[in-house]
């Protein structure tokens, strides 16, 4: 019986300790893989968001924001190690930054099978390679050792309570069991007589019944406990689950430590590396409050902000200062996560990373520089420490002064600030050989200062060691500042002269048919500098609403555009159009990320990778634009090809006001030469118009004289007129008078008597009334002693004879006129005809003087038709002038023209009447106001020259007027008369003649002396 | 000749004027009783004048030319004036100095004033009057 039970109770025993040990080999193999599974993918995940950190802070030169992701990236989750390595153009690969605490770590080369390496791409423009995260197979099993503890504790308790169960089933189970088959069996073999036998067989029964019923009582017993047993390890084990849950959710940070408290914040459980920072057992610290960490070196300030954080449910982020068990200080750096059970606090997590290291590192130099540093502090170098993660611990007063900062504003400051972004790539470079202990000379990099202001600085940097360990670096810099900006604008300069210099002498006097080839010309040149592809400049027609392709040059195999895109409508291109109207350039980099998709297709659709396009402005007149394209590379346009290009383009406008002014030019020319062609015309019109004119002005003077002498001119002439007329109504009624009877009584013999002695007897115009009676009285008494008549016909016939001015003498004729037939009558007709033909030779006279003064006159004003100089009499000359002025001269003015009839002068008649007339009124004028009035006109002839003087006896010409006299318009007449040019005509006619006018003037007579050469 | 009591003087220094202004006053004046003078010289005529005065001889009036050598007929007229201020006097000009002229009218010692060359019924309307004045 003892042997069955033993065997059954063993069997089971190693049956179950089997199962389990199956179960337990299982579990762990599949943990292992989950938890390899799930480190994969978290480093997966993990390297993926470094990655995105890395390119969004390379994006924004942001190598603290770099640092805070490598940073979070550590400090969340349990990597072997996290590195940035890039990757250059060729495929090299190189770690270029990596999580510093487990840099000896050569992530490229690693042993696969001890570490799990996941990376991640990460692609900027500065630089591109790979993020990875690397986590250590050793640790996982050290991790998963520590997760398997209590599973092995669950299968061992499992495996001594399974032995318990058993070995009381064996003694109240199986005991009850055998004895039903041994009573089987003796039933079987008829023992059951023999139990008859051996016990009272009522008994017997009675007695198993018992033990039936004790045994169910018993199994009733074992179930209930089994039952209640079995409930707590389920309760157990789910607990359990939960734990484990928790703690694979902590055991991530298992390097850090890890406490979790209730919501109590008592502590009811911590990892192995929170116990080994703080030096407790975990008995010691469970449902305890975290405060036994602290102590009175622990920062108050800080202990607040972690209680504010907490009762607010928010996530703590802080460092410090704890002490452990054994009394050690350490740094710690608090990560407190509150742990939500549906909306309510329901424990926290806090990660705890011991810094005392890093501070400590920090503090270490921090001493070891104290020395160093009044050593440094003014040197005349700059020069800065940074600490191993570089940031700025230090700088000198040089440093600080260049840079225009003060030490409170760099301190703690990552280097990277005080960067140009030239410079943070090769900060990149250098850093991580300074983290490795390399010296780096030859250090060229451009710091910004305050005021962002580019600085050159040029030096090396050094590492700093604490013994072994490298804790930050040193760099000695000189600033070179004004060297490099010198040695810069230099270079720029001559670049740019030359390319300038070579393009502007070509448009130096370019004549106008060699203007496209040069601009192409230029166009390749600036091609070539910037690596274009293909230039062209379009000119701008606003008005029109295009602009057109003027110009090209494409490189070799480069497809040409002037014809496919000659004119393009501004509307098809208002952005662009806008932007050069405001002096913008048009800078496409990359033609592949242009956000306008028109725009893109349009570039993609040409090839074309990178444009540039500046506007040509002249002033503010929007002309045309240059543009270049680039359809193998991209391109960024530096500020200098830029400026080359503006320069360009102001070349174009200068060309462009060249050629516009050249084709004004040529119009002008065109111009004179029609002025030139026309010109002569043009002179000689106007040379007569001011002939016109002058004549025009003398014209004038004559003709004022004319008016000025014309009382004088209408006497001359009235007076002969009246005689004409007078005279011929005269003849006209003694005509009528003999006509009507008288003559009819005469003979033809008498008639022609009459007619001989009119003819040959010259009678006296007029006889006075007194001599008339004086002459008749005679008569009277001579016809009484010689004649027989009557007294009456005596009378008649004296008077008769006396107005026939028949005189007493001519007896003859007197008996011959007192013989004859009808003698009174024959008388009458002899004394009316003899009167009739006397007042026609007074017709005749007066006729010949009327025509004189018309004659003089005309001459006077005939004009300018007699142009020709010829020879003429010179006192027939001065004659005419002075008939002219007759009426004038008439007035008590005493004449005296004494000029001999031989002398001949060679001029222009015409002219020198008005010259003579001129100076015949200027003395007649000048004697105005004189009682006695003199003009003597004389000339004398020498071989050499003759003179004409003009004398009179006005007052004496003062000698500003004598200055003045021949000056145009100069009178001293006031506007009572003349024009103020009748002297200036005089000097003019003079010297028309050669001739030159000399006045000489004294109380007694002013001379106008005249004198032309012979 | 003892009936001679009027006379007519003319001055004038062209002496085809005095020719025809002669032959035009025979027409209207009685040479039986009128005398009919002429001078060339305004001096001669105020000497002329002055002696017809003496004789008592009616001058009935005198017509002066404007513009004559020495003396104008203007001072001529304004000398005779002074002497016999009732004596009519005729101006006869070409072109007057339409100044001395008015001056003479203003002063009224201008009995009638004609202008060269004159209508003969100008003349006639002129002395008419101071013909039959004197008839």
């Amino acid at each position: 019986m003892k042997s069955l039970s033993f065997r059954i109770w063993a069997s089971f025993a190693l049956f179950i300790s089997v199962i389990i040990m199956i179960i337990a080999f299982y579990y762990s193999k599949r943990q292992e893989d989950l938890y390899i599974e799930n480190s994969r993918f978290d480093l997966q995940e993990a390297s993926k968001s470094v990655a995105l950190a890395v390119e969004l802070s390379l994006d924004h030169e942001n190598l603290v924001g770099l640092k805070k992701a490598l940073e979070l990236a550590k400090s969340t989750d349990d990597f072997e190690k996290v590195s940035v390595v890039v990757v250059d153009s060729a495929g090299r690969k190189k770690e270029l930054f990596a999580n510093p605490d487990t840099s000896k770590l050569d992530v490229l080369n690693l042993d696969l099978e001890k570490y799990i390496v996941e990376k991640y791409p990460f692609k900027s423009e500065l630089l591109k390679g790979e993020i990875y995260m690397v986590s250590s197979k050793a640790k996982i099993d050290e991790v998963l050792k520590s997760l398997n503890y209590p599973l092995y504790t669950i299968l061992i308790g499992l495996f001594v309570f399974s032995l318990l169960v058993f070995y009381l089933f064996a003694r109240w189970l199986v005991k009850p069991v055998i004895g039903l088959i041994k009573f089987s069996e003796s039933i079987k073999s008829n023992q059951l007589i023999k139990f008859n036998n051996e016990l009272n067989t009522t008994n017997e029964i009675h007695e198993l019944g018992s033990a039936l019923i004790s045994l169910s009582d018993s199994l009733q017993t074992e179930r209930n406990r089994t039952t209640e047993i079995l409930n707590s390890l389920e309760y157990q084990v789910s607990e359990r689950t939960k734990e484990n849950n928790l703690l694979s959710l902590v055991a991530k940070h298992a390097l850090n430590g890890v406490i979790i408290t209730d919501k109590h914040k008592k502590i009811i459980w911590a990892n192995q590396s929170l116990l080994k920072i703080t030096g407790y057992e975990l008995d010691e610290i469970i449902g305890k409050s975290p405060k036994i960490f602290q102590f009175e070196g622990s920062n108050p300030d800080t202990l607040q902000r972690i209680n504010d954080a907490l009762s607010r449910n928010e996530i703590v982020n802080e460092q410090i200062l704890n002490r452990s068990k054994d009394g050690r200080e350490y740094w710690l750096e608090l990560h407190i996560v509150p742990l939500f059970d549906a909306d309510e606090v329901s424990g926290y997590i806090a990660i705890e990373t011991d810094i005392t290291d890093r501070i400590l590192d920090n503090e270490l130099l921090r001493n070891s520089e104290a020395f160093n540093r009044r050593i440094l502090e003014n040197a005349s170098e700059m020069i800065h420490t940074l600490d191993m993660y570089g940031n700025l611990i230090w700088a000198n007063h040089s440093w600080l002064d260049t840079m225009n900062f003060t030490l409170e504003e760099i301190q703690g400051h990552p280097i990277s600030e005080f960067l140009h972004q030239e410079s943070i790539l090769e900060f990149k470079e250098v850093f991580p050989r300074l983290t490795e202990g390399e010296t780096v000379s030859g250090l060229i990099c451009i710091f910004l200062s305050k005021s962002k202001e580019q600085l050159h600085l040029n030096g090396k940097t050094i590492p700093l060691f604490d013994g072994d360990k490298i804790i930050g670096s040193q760099a000695y810099l000189h600033n070179v500042t004004q060297n490099v900006k010198a040695q810069k604008l230099i270079q720029h300069k001559s670049l740019l002269q030359d390319l300038v210099m070579r393009i502007s002498t070509k448009y130096i006097n370019l004549p106008i048919d060699q203007l496209v080839e040069t601009i192409n010309d230029s166009l390749r040149e600036l091609s070539n500098f910037i690596q274009a592809d293909r230039a062209y400049i379009y000119n701008y027609f606003i008005e029109e609403g295009y602009c057109k392709y003027e110009y090209e040059w494409s490189a070799p195999g480069i497809r040409s555009l002037i014809n496919e895109k000659k004119l393009i409508e501004l509307n098809t291109m208002p952005v662009w159009y806008d932007s050069h109207k405001r002096k913008e350039f048009i800078i496409i980099e990359n033609a592949e990320i242009v956000t306008d998709e028109k725009v893109k297709d349009l570039l993609a659709k040409e090839g074309i990778k990178s444009l540039i396009s500046i506007p040509i402005h002249d002033e503010d007149r929007l002309v045309g634009f240059v543009g270049f394209d680039l359809l193998k590379n991209h391109r960024i346009f530096s500020d200098d090809e830029k400026e080359i290009l503006v320069l360009f383009s102001q070349m174009i406008v200068n060309v462009y006001n060249r050629v516009e002014y050249i084709r004004d030019l040529n119009n002008s020319k065109l111009e004179i030469e029609e002025i030139n062609a026309t010109l002569e015309l043009r002179v000689a019109e106007n040379t007569k118009k001011n002939l016109d004119l002058s004549m025009s002005i003398v014209e004038q003077e004559k003709m004022a004289t004319i008016g000025e002498i014309s009382a004088g001119i209408a006497h001359d002439l009235n007076t002969p007129l009246s005689t004409i007329k007078v005279g011929s109504d005269n003849v006209r009624s003694i005509v009528q008078t003999i006509f009507t009877k008288k003559i009819l009584l005469l003979t033809e013999n008498q008639l022609s008597h009459i007619l001989s002695r009119i003819q040959t007897n010259q009678v006296e115009m007029f006889v006075g009334g007194l001599q008339l009676r004086r002459e008749k009285v005679e008569m009277i008494e001579f016809l009484s002693k010689n004649h027989d008549l009557d007294s009456a016909e005596q009378e008649k016939m004296a008077d008769l004879l006396v107005k026939a001015r028949v005189s007493k003498e001519d007896t003859f004729e007197i008996k011959y006129l007192i013989e004859t037939e009808n003698r009174i009558e024959n008388l009458e007709v002899l004394y009316q005809l003899q009167m009739v033909f006397s007042q026609l030779a007074s017709i005749k006279n007066s006729s010949d003087k009327a025509v004189k003064v018309v004659q003089d006159v005309r001459a006077f004003i005939k004009g300018e038709t007699q142009q020709e100089k010829r020879v003429f009499n010179l006192k027939d000359n001065l004659s005419t002038v002075l008939g002219i002025f007759n009426y004038e001269l008439k007035k008590e003015v005493d004449l005296q023209f004494k000029i001999d009839e031989s002398i001949e002068l060679y001029g222009f008649e015409i002219k020198l009447f008005q010259l003579w007339s001129n100076l015949v009124k200027n003395a007649l004028e000048a004697m105005e106001d004189q009682e006695k009035r003199y003009l003597g006109i004389f000339a004398e002839k020498t071989t050499e020259t003759l003179s004409v003087i003009f004398e009179n006896n006005g007052p004496q010409i003062p000698a500003v007027v004598l200055e003045n006299m021949f000056n145009k318009f100069y009178t001293t007449k006031g506007k009572k008369s003349g024009s103020g040019l009748g002297l200036s005509i005089v000097k003019n006619i003079t010297e028309e003649h050669n001739a030159h006018i000399r006045v000489t003037s004294d109380v007694n007579s002013t001379k106008f002396i005249i004198t032309f050469p012979a | 000749m003892n009936e001679l009591k009027y006379a007519v003087v003319c001055v004038d220094d062209d002496p085809y004027i005095l020719q025809m202004l002669g032959f035009q006053l025979s027409k209207v004046i009685d040479q039986k009783f009128t005398l009919l003078e002429y001078f060339t010289d305004p001096n001669k005529a105020l000497e002329g004048i002055g002696d017809l005065m003496n004789e008592h001889i009616d001058v009935i009036f005198v017509m002066v030319d404007y513009q004559m050598p020495k003396m104008t007929g203007a001072q001529l007229i304004r000398s005779l004036k002074l002497k016999y201020p009732t004596l009519n006097c005729v101006m006869l000009s070409g072109q007057a100095n339409k100044v001395s002229v008015d001056e003479l009218k203003s002063e009224n010692l201008l009995a009638s004033f004609l202008a060269k060359p004159w209508d003969e019924e100008a003349l006639f309307a002129a002395i008419r009057p101071m013909i039959q004045a004197h008839s």
